[in-house]
């Protein structure tokens, strides 16, 4: 219903794609609604192949402000993306059954958490997403981490392939039920060298834990830890090294390895206390304490999860989690 | 490869992700299909580059919501352009009361901002130009006439699926348009003779 003369069409014609979004923009807002939607937005399904590339060269010519930033975003869109997708899969089957065993199990806490509960609740609530511990018993990763895993790691550019969801839930739910009936950690724990000190920034405040939470002692981090579970996060720096992490541990969760899989969390959690996935790892992090037993903090984590992220999708599950041990 | 995963019928093995799977594709699809026009009808709409991100994604955190009242509607564009129409509008009434000067700052920065273009090849220049000058055009429009501009002019919409996206009567449409396109030929013509003072 055009109706301009030749001058006004000219104009507009060239300025028609002046206000398009680049690769970069389309990547940066999928990856923050990915963030905010949790799994149910899907994003996780769209084809972000090759914007890594695109933002590469965007930074290298200087069109982007805070250009490492940017491309970090985009990667991390991508990458998210592929999580988000993995993580509904186990939060469904781990969620359940987590649920569940927290119906029903009390916190095998040592004592000693009881006398110290105080204490023990103020340090978690300093850093609730953490747990490595000094001393740490550690799981020794048996299996090998790809058989139960079709797809979600190996392919970087076809995201299509790696989210069919069908594959992919039946084992981890047909594994999460064997686990509730079997001991929650599944591999045999040998001493290592603790964990370092982490360094995650409270995701809340003190003050902000509720009293039911705080009603209850919680248990004092006590698993978690392997070479093998827990790869240098130095190898592999940016969103890359972070989506591996969390991708590896959302994996090992999957696969019944819940002390290698919050070693990973944790392992991320210190090197990218405020990554692109750490909405996804706090989620599995809180999903993996519960999966080994440790109500308490499972659900200190998964109350810490719900206020940080109060619109996550992820956070479904969770609060099924923080709220069936009251 | 992808629209066939799209396609795959529900499994009901799938339990409470199912209906949730469902709707994911649909979403991720919209949002691939359409984060574009999204992206650019809510800068052409008003909105701040500053503030593009955020209300973007306020968009489709909307569309997210309503999906379920999408569905038997022909046009998931006209609809999506509704959601943007009213989320930028919100948008920038709420910038006007805290922040009147951005929005004022806009109106006022006119056609100065059409001067220096800087340099760069012909086409470049000619094409960065004409986008400044859309801009500055658009920024003087009260929002009214801004957004039917903006959805009849750049976006090609047809008056009545203008008329569905603002709420308005298609009478008001016409005449928002009328008064719109009068306003864009004379900032042409300012812009003509700004340009002959210019260069002679």
């Amino acid at each position: 219903m055009s109706d301009l003369d030749e001058a006004g069409r000219t104009l507009i014609a060239l300025a028609d794609d002046a206000h398009d979004p680049t690769d970069i923009d389309r990547a940066r807002v999928r990856a923050a609604l990915a963030r905010r939607l949790g799994a149910a937005a899907g994003l996780g399904f769209g084809t972000v192949a090759g914007v890594g590339a695109t933002a590469k060269a965007a930074v290298g010519a200087g069109g982007v402000a805070s250009a490492g930033g940017a491309g970090a975003a985009v990667a991390g869109g991508a990458l998210t993306a592929k999580l988000v997708g993995v993580a509904l899969v186990v939060t469904t089957a781990v969620g359940f059954g987590a649920g569940v065993k927290f119906a029903r199990r009390s916190p095998d806490a040592p004592a000693a958490a009881k006398s110290s509960e105080v204490h023990a609740h103020r340090k978690v609530a300093a850093a609730p997403v953490v747990a490595a511990p000094p001393a740490a018993p550690v799981a020794v990763a048996l299996e090998p981490p790809a058989p139960l895993a079709p797809a979600p790691v190996r392919e970087q550019s076809t995201i299509e392939e790696v989210s069919p969801a069908k594959p992919i839930v039946r084992p981890a739910v047909r594994h999460e039920a064997r686990r509730n009936e079997a001991p929650p950690i599944e591999a045999p724990p040998a001493p290592t060298t603790p964990p370092p000190a982490i360094e995650t920034p409270a995701p809340i405040e003190a003050g902000d834990v509720t009293g039911a939470v705080a009603r209850r002692p919680s248990a004092p981090p006590t698993a978690a830890g392997d070479p093998a579970c827990a790869p240098a996060p130095a190898s592999q720096s940016g969103v890359a090294g972070e989506a591996r992490l969390v991708t590896e541990g959302v994996r090992a969760l999957r696969s019944g390895r819940s002390a290698c899989a919050l070693s990973l969390l944790d392992t991320h959690a210190r090197a990218f206390p405020e990554g692109v996935l750490a909405e996804e790892r706090d989620a599995e992090r809180a999903l993996a304490l519960a999966a080994l037993g440790r109500t308490a903090e499972a659900r200190i984590a998964a109350a810490a999860f719900l206020r940080r992220y109060p619109a996550s999708l992820l956070g479904a599950r969770l609060h099924r989690l923080a709220d069936a041990a009251r | 490869m992808r629209q066939r995963w799209l396609r795959r019928p529900h499994d009901p093995a799938q339990g409470l992700a199912g209906g949730r799977a469902r709707r994911r594709t649909w979403f991720a699809k919209v949002y691939d299909a359409h984060f574009t026009f999204v992206w650019r009808s809510a800068r052409r709409l008003g909105t701040p580059e500053a503030n593009l991100d955020d209300v973007v994604q306020e968009i489709f955190m909307v569309a997210f919501r309503r999906q379920d009242e999408f569905e038997g509607r022909s046009s998931v564009k006209t609809w999506l352009y509704g959601i943007v129409f009213n989320v930028v509008r919100a948008h920038r009434r709420e910038l006007a009361q805290k922040h009147p000067e951005v929005i004022d700052g806009d109106r006022r920065a006119d056609s100065d901002r059409l001067i220096d273009s800087g340099e760069g090849p012909q086409e470049h220049l000619s094409k960065r130009e004409a986008a400044r000058f859309i801009d500055s055009f658009l920024d003087s429009l009260d929002d009214d006439r801004r957004a039917v501009f903006v959805l009849a002019e750049l976006e090609q919409l047809t008056a009545p699926e203008i008329a569905a996206v603002v709420g308005a009567p298609l009478n008001t449409v016409y005449s928002r348009l009328r008064l719109a396109r009068v306003e864009f030929s004379d900032a042409i013509g300012r812009h003509r003779a700004r340009d002959a003072r210019r260069t002679p």
